[in-house]
């Protein structure tokens, strides 16, 4: 990873948005693949970095020439009718519910019969067409809505017929249908606006078209955004991939978050959360992102979100396991140095920047690389006078027996110090002294530890600390964890009765 | 071998590439490039609508395969493209010696 601006990077997103096939999201990563091998042989024959990229790009061929290649082997003419094809459909479905939809508002607003020929005056696109009576009116305009539903709900059985045969648009704004609804709209919309000036008089059809074309742009507009959006912030086009079954999902997510918060007012409320953020690489597998350690950007990312819903719940102690001592003994040095990257980038400087929480470190910094162990430790410094009182401690470079034996080795450096014998220590020696050194010293224990991705251990994870917690496991991968994971958490926790080993 | 000429008998070269065994597509270029003595120079890219074509002709299959963390699909040859290489490649002989005599070149 060098950047988000990378030469291929900008070639892949120019393919991106030039296709309009249903096997876009295959054909990327093929294409990311053949160009980053075609890259690292020309940095092995000793071209820089971005020299090496533009090789594997030119000889790959310009954007037009693969995106040519690849619809005339769909058959240009056939693909690209039935697409074009499709997409009316699927317009066509939009104006009539547009127009249903404006019936209903009449109706609503005005009374009876006015409403009834309000309406039909409304539809009356074409300057010609006679007055309806009130029944044809009605009739006119349920059938529209019926067809409009019909029309949608057929659309729809095509697209998921066409997905289980493995023809499905991956990347948000393929196919044709954006570019179709435009066209339509504003063609209709001129064509009216024309007809309108030409006659004096407001051309009542107009509003159907409106309502159509406004609903369109909205929709797309808030899309398009949302991917703009997304890459400038380096994320990948699959999290703005955001289809309307989504976006539907989301409403209900936030109306069951409300019901779950609501369920936790007034209800016990760990003083201490430890997290165990697990998952990352195979949340980025299975979404079918091309590096696999990508997963931990999303992760670390997500780690702001987490701290948000902890400060909105009134957590005041988190404690984040990033990264354990086993971590940096087993995993590649790729993989860990992108890892480190993140770490820098995202946590640390994320929270000098805005010292919402105390930040403390608990591992040790010097197996880390320098430019992370500075990061962290500005991070430290910059919190170091925060006032909101919440403190999160990051566990980075850390094993909980490591902990342990480092809080004994500077019980007996302290003792050593003051002269005490070991026989005198070792008969006054109590669970206090070893938790005075170490790395959390002065923070509650964790009440409840959280591990997502489905495992069931605590890895090493604040071994002493943990003693007593209540421990809660969930099935999502880390970047995948929802605030209504987080918050039935609370709930579970709330309900158990903690018994302290009594 | 120009481009025009290449492009004809494309698919009787990807057939021949995967003859050897499974190959993913940056593979099959490069051994294209090299068997054909640099001669060959189509984008690579448009390479991979051939080989699609070729899956939905049900003489390729492709799985997905991770390699240094990431996705590439591996193409090779099914039974029915195996088939189909050996006429092609029977006709192609024929159709060259028929050429050579004509031409009245020399010997293969």
């Amino acid at each position: 990873m060098t950047g988000d601006r990378e030469v291929i990077r900008q070639y892949l997103d120019q393919l991106r948005l030039s296709l309009r096939i249903p096997e876009t999201g295959r054909i990327l990563v093929e294409a990311e693949d053949h160009l980053r091998e075609a890259a690292a042989a020309g940095t092995a024959a000793g071209l820089t970095q971005t020299e090496a990229q533009q090789a594997a790009i030119t000889g790959f061929g310009p954007v037009r020439a693969i995106v040519y290649a690849h619809l005339t082997r769909h058959g240009r003419a056939a693909a690209v009718i039935a697409d074009l094809a499709l997409a009316l459909w699927r317009v066509a479905a939009f104006y009539l519910l547009a127009g249903f939809a404006v019936g209903l508002y009449e109706l609503l607003t005005t009374s009876g019969a006015a409403a009834c020929t309000a309406w039909s005056r409304s539809c009356r696109v074409l300057p010609g067409m006679p007055e309806t009576t009130t029944v044809a009116a009605v009739t006119v305009w349920a059938v529209t809505g019926m067809a409009g539903v019909a029309l949608l709900a057929a659309y729809f059985l095509v697209r998921r017929f066409q997905r289980r045969r493995g023809r499905v648009w991956s990347v948000p704004l393929g196919g044709y249908f954006p570019l179709m609804a435009t066209v339509v709209s504003v063609a209709a919309g001129a064509g009216l606006l024309l007809a309108d000036t030409s006659r004096a008089a407001f051309m009542p059809g107009t509003a159907v078209i409106i309502y159509a074309a406004v609903g369109l742009a909205v929709t797309y507009g808030l899309r398009m955004c949302r991917m703009l959006w997304n890459q400038a912030r380096g994320r990948d086009e699959l999290a703005a991939g955001m289809t309307a079954g989504t976006l539907g999902r989301e409403v209900i997510y936030r109306l069951y978050a409300r019901r779950l918060r609501e369920q936790l007012a007034g209800g016990r409320l760990p003083r201490h959360v430890g997290i165990i953020m697990d998952g990352n690489r195979r949340w980025a597998r299975r979404q079918g992102l091309a590096d696999p350690s990508l997963g931990h950007r999303y992760g670390a990312r997500h780690v702001e979100n987490v701290l948000n819903w902890c400060q909105k719940a009134g957590i005041k102690h988190v404690t984040v396991f990033g990264c354990s001592t086993d971590n940096l003994a087993n995993r590649g040095d790729a993989e860990l140095a992108f890892l480190m990257q993140v770490i820098e980038q995202v946590i640390a400087d994320k929270l000098s920047r805005d010292p919402a929480w105390q930040v403390h470190i608990a591992g040790t910094l010097d197996m880390l690389p320098d430019t992370t162990a500075q990061a962290l430790k500005r991070a430290v410094e910059a919190s170091r006078d925060c006032a909101t009182g919440a403190h999160v401690t990051l566990a980075i470079g850390y094993g909980g027996r490591q902990e342990v034996i480092e809080a004994i080795r500077s019980l007996l450096y302290e003792h050593a110090e003051r002269g005490t014998t070991l026989a005198e220590l070792a008969e006054t020696i109590t669970t206090g002294d070893i938790a005075r050194h170490l790395y959390t010293a002065g923070q509650p224990d964790p009440d409840l530890v959280i591990r997502t991705s489905g495992e069931q251990r605590l890895s090493n994870f604040l071994l002493w600390q943990s003693a007593y917690s209540e421990l809660y496991f969930c099935e999502a991968y880390w970047p995948a964890f929802r605030e209504i994971d987080f918050l039935r958490a609370l709930r579970s926790f709330a309900a158990r009765q903690r018994r302290y080993g009594r | 071998m120009d481009r025009e000429r290449l492009k004809g008998n494309l698919d009787l070269l990807l057939l021949s590439v995967l003859a050897a065994g499974p190959v993913h597509g940056y593979g099959i270029i490069t051994v294209l490039r090299e068997r054909s003595e640099g001669t060959f120079d189509l984008h690579e890219g448009t390479i991979y609508p051939a080989l699609y074509r070729l899956e939905d002709a049900g003489l390729l299959s492709s799985s997905w395969a991770d390699a240094q963390g990431r996705k590439r699909r591996v193409y090779a040859l099914t039974d029915k493209g195996a088939a189909a290489l050996a006429a092609e490649r029977t006709a192609w002989r024929r159709f060259a010696a028929g050429m050579r005599a004509v031409l009245g070149g020399e010997p293969a």
